[in-house]
């Protein structure tokens, strides 16, 4: 080992990650180097000296006060402004009081599986070192590169690949479902899409934290628990973003879309145009114009034909008139949303209309339009639908009642089901829970399929009931019916279990292959980084012995330079020597010279 | 007699634990707990401001640069993967904006000033009063260091930083990082023995 070589080394001999060999050898080396001892005696006195300073110093002043203030900006209206960190794209994220921003439903979905949420958060920061990766600088998360997806029936290809059980989908690639295929595609740690026939999907790359997908066309269903602004579904003509929520998204070979949100609430937003769609409402959206207004599922055709006309074509008022011609209460919410963008003239038509089914909150009047921001349209469309759950909630008490009624009447009159008196009232009864039935399903929005449903379960239910009544309640049969039933449910349950399992381990199974995948990955960059470490290092040494041969030139120079000015003094010496001795010689000739002069005289 | 290599005192255990519950703390904070953030400040203020007084060589800027370090933290909080440990990711906060102060102190001062010579306005070249009372003179030796290599110099030797770990920090190379330390000490031995 030479100095220079050693030179380089004290650093991470001090550090004690030098080699073995290495560390003998820079030991030997310096054993016998005097000016290596002393450099690396003097590199450790520095570091003594170094050791001494405080590594922590308090500020003169309260820093904090300065920052918190900096994070909770007031604004003009003195509004919180509030930064918070939730936003993914690495730009802070104001808090906007606008429209159903405060929706209760989207607010205590959030709320039951926030705690879920955390928990899985936090195991996630646990398991992250081994499932993140480095590569020149960019954070690769694998989680969102490939996302686990199960082919649940039929044929579906990614890309030009048959899935075949369980896969995964990676970036860029696009997933195909066929006329009569269903694959369950996996959103990590926020919830599952289903992707119904027909229907293609890619994920799209996102280097800000955000969950992307893009729909070319078919049909998801997306149940995702995630915070607001987390995933996005990408289409021709909008795009819809979660607020936690359960929906439907369908988008037509044109590209125009119809989303229905089932639980929660979700945003769509193209073209500067944004439509906040909450739970039990639909919305569509138009290629080259974006989102229109939301509006309930069993609306009457003659309103929402109208409000297509209103949003995507030229309806102007005419629609305007029509839609509140068949307006009922629970259409108050469409309404309510075009208020603001209504002209003028019709605008006191549509909020008186609303005004009669549920006048706003505050002291106004029916006949003047007052002005409102966003934030009363929104406490407005609030009390509509409390509105409208209370009377949903009056009509299923109504209902409740006369059930009760009905079951006391069949007590009070034995077994004695054949009487006039009895049928009579049954038929007044079943009258009377298809009023209630009608008025909660133009209320609550249940489809008549559903109703009709209930109405035959109901009347076989009767029918069932007067049968073993008749029969004197056969306990024994009831019983083994119910443990028939039991056994079934156990068995069912045993099966779900089953599955559940099965798919824990495929998940499993998933899992450790990406741990091995990522480990082998690990390796591979450590083994480069080593590679270009060793590179840098001998480079380094090349330059120093490069370096340090022309400083030895230098002072060979330096030396020779040295030696011919010496040589030169030494010159000129002898030549003034040797003008003296001349001289002296002259003097000597003369003054013999003039001494044979006196002799002879 | 030979000096000893110095020993790190790596305890694995602790170290997990400590992670853990910063990695609770920073997924709170990251949900817009502000309280939660400010016990984050606290445990690390104190550092941030020693590293950004010494890489400044001034106590205004440093306390400007601390407080710049606390809001784009919590403003980036939901970046941070917990890959790396919550203080170096700081470090690495703080270096960006250093070197970002750095050049726009030097656009202002051509804007500004029609000078030949741009270094003689350089904050960094004044000599200012520390806080330090002790080690004056290490401390102002530090201070005469070129930027990166006082950067590297104060991570390694002061704050115990690895190398790989200031290669991230300050998003340089490893050997480029061994390469600034030698020179730093280098430096620092010759201006200690003037």
């Amino acid at each position: 080992m030479k100095c220079h070589e050693l030179e380089i080394l004290i650093s991470d001999y001090l550090d004690n990650v030098l080699p073995e060999e290495t560390k003998e050898e820079f030991e030997s080396h310096i054993s016998e180097c005097l000016s290596c001892k002393k450099e690396l005696e003097e590199t450790v006195v520095l570091l003594e000296k170094v050791s001494l300073l405080p590594v922590d110093v308090a500020p003169a002043n309260d820093l904090w006060q300065n920052i918190e203030s900096r994070i909770n900006n007031k604004n003009e209206n003195g509004h919180d402004d509030k930064i918070i960190p939730l936003k993914t794209n690495g730009t802070p994220v104001k808090v906007n009081h606008g429209k159903y921003q405060d929706r209760s439903s989207a607010r205590n979905r959030y709320l039951k599986y926030g705690a879920i949420t955390l928990i899985a958060a936090m195991l996630l920061i646990a398991l992250l070192p081994s499932l993140l990766t480095e590569k020149n600088g960019v954070k690769m998360d694998i989680f969102k590169t490939s996302w686990p997806v199960i082919n649940i029936k039929g044929v579906t290809t990614i890309g030009s690949k048959l899935l075949i059980g369980n896969d995964s989908l990676k970036i860029g690639d696009w997933l195909e479902t066929k006329d009569s295929s269903q694959v369950k595609l996996d959103v990590p740690g926020l919830g599952t899409i289903l992707v119904e026939p027909n229907s293609k999907v890619s994920i799209v790359r996102s280097d800000t934290g955000e969950y992307r997908i893009a729909l070319d066309y078919g049909t998801i269903n997306a149940d995702i628990t995630a915070k607001p602004r987390t995933f996005f579904v990408d289409t021709k003509s909008a795009t819809a973003i979660d607020y936690g929520c359960a929906y439907t998204l369908t988008v037509d070979s044109n590209g125009d879309g119809i989303l229905f949100v089932k639980e929660g609430m979700v945003a769509l937003e193209s073209n500067g145009r944004q439509s906040l769609v909450p739970a039990g409402r639909y919305c569509m959206s138009k290629i080259g114009i974006g989102p229109g207004t939301p509006y309930r599922k069993n609306t009457s055709d003659e309103f929402k034909k109208a409000l297509m006309k209103y949003d995507f074509g030229n309806g102007g008022s005419e629609s305007i008139n029509t839609m509140l011609k068949y307006a009922t209460k629970p259409d108050a919410v469409t309404l309510v949303n075009i208020l603001p963008r209504v002209d003028e003239q019709l605008r006191h038509k549509v909020y008186a209309r609303v005004y009669a089914f549920v006048p706003p909150p505050g002291n106004y009047r029916q006949d003047s339009v007052p002005y409102l921001d966003m934030e009363k349209l929104n406490k407005w469309i609030e009390k509509v639908q409390e509105n409208i759950n209370a009377e949903v909630e009056k009509n299923l008490k109504e209902m409740e009642k006369n059930l009760n009624e009905n079951f006391n009447f069949q007590f009070e009159h034995g077994k004695d089901f054949k009487s006039e008196e009895f049928n009579e009232k049954l038929q007044e009864n079943i009258e009377k829970h298809m009023e209630g039935l009608e008025k909660l399903q133009e209320l609550y929005d249940i489809p008549m399929e559903q109703i009709e449903k209930e109405m035959e379960k109901m009347e076989k239910q009767m029918e069932n009931f007067k049968f073993d009544y008749n029969y004197n309640f056969d306990n024994e049969k009831m019983q083994r019916e119910m443990e028939k039933a039991q056994r079934k449910m156990e068995k069912s349950q045993r099966k779900l279990e089953e599955q559940m399992r099965k798919h824990e381990q495929d998940i499993e199974q998933e899992q450790r292959e990406l741990e091995l995948e990522q480990e082998r990955r690990e390796r591979e960059l450590e083994q480069q980084q080593r590679e270009l470490e060793l590179e840098q290092e001998r480079r380094e040494r090349e330059l120093e012995i490069h370096q340090r041969e022309i400083e030895r030139q230098l002072r060979e120079q330096e030396r020779q330079q040295e030696l011919e000015e010496r040589q030169r003094e030494r010159e000129q010496e002898l030549e003034k020597q040797n003008k003296e001795r001349e001289e002296r010689l002259k003097e000597r000739i003369e003054r013999d010279n003039r001494d044979d002069i006196d002799d002879e005289n | 007699m030979l000096a000893e290599p110095i020993k790190n005192n790596y305890n694995p255990e602790l170290v997990l634990e400590n992670s853990i519950k910063e990695a609770e703390l920073v997924q709170k904070a990251s949900n817009g707990d502000c309280q939660t953030f400010k016990e984050l400040f606290e445990k690390y203020v104190n550092r941030i401001y020693a590293f950004c007084m010494r890489i400044s060589s001034n106590p205004q800027v440093a306390e400007e640069l601390t407080q710049d370090v606390f809001v784009k933290a919590w403003e980036k909080l939901d970046t941070f993967r917990g890959d790396s440990q919550f203080s170096t990711w700081l470090h690495s906060i703080a270096v960006n904006e250093f070197l970002m102060y750095k050049r726009t102190q030097k656009r202002f001062l051509q804007r500004v000033v029609q000078t030949d010579n741009i270094n003689q306005y350089d904050i960094s070249t004044e000599r200012h009063e520390y806080h330090f009372n002790t080690n004056i003179d290490i401390e102002n030796a530090i201070s005469t260091l070129p930027e990166q290599a006082k950067i590297v110099f104060i991570l390694h030797d002061v704050h115990g930083y690895q190398h790989k770990e200031i290669a991230e920090i300050a998003d340089i190379e490893i050997g480029t990082s061994k390469a600034h330390l030698h020179r730093a000490r280098k430096l620092l031995r010759e201006e200690l023995s003037k």
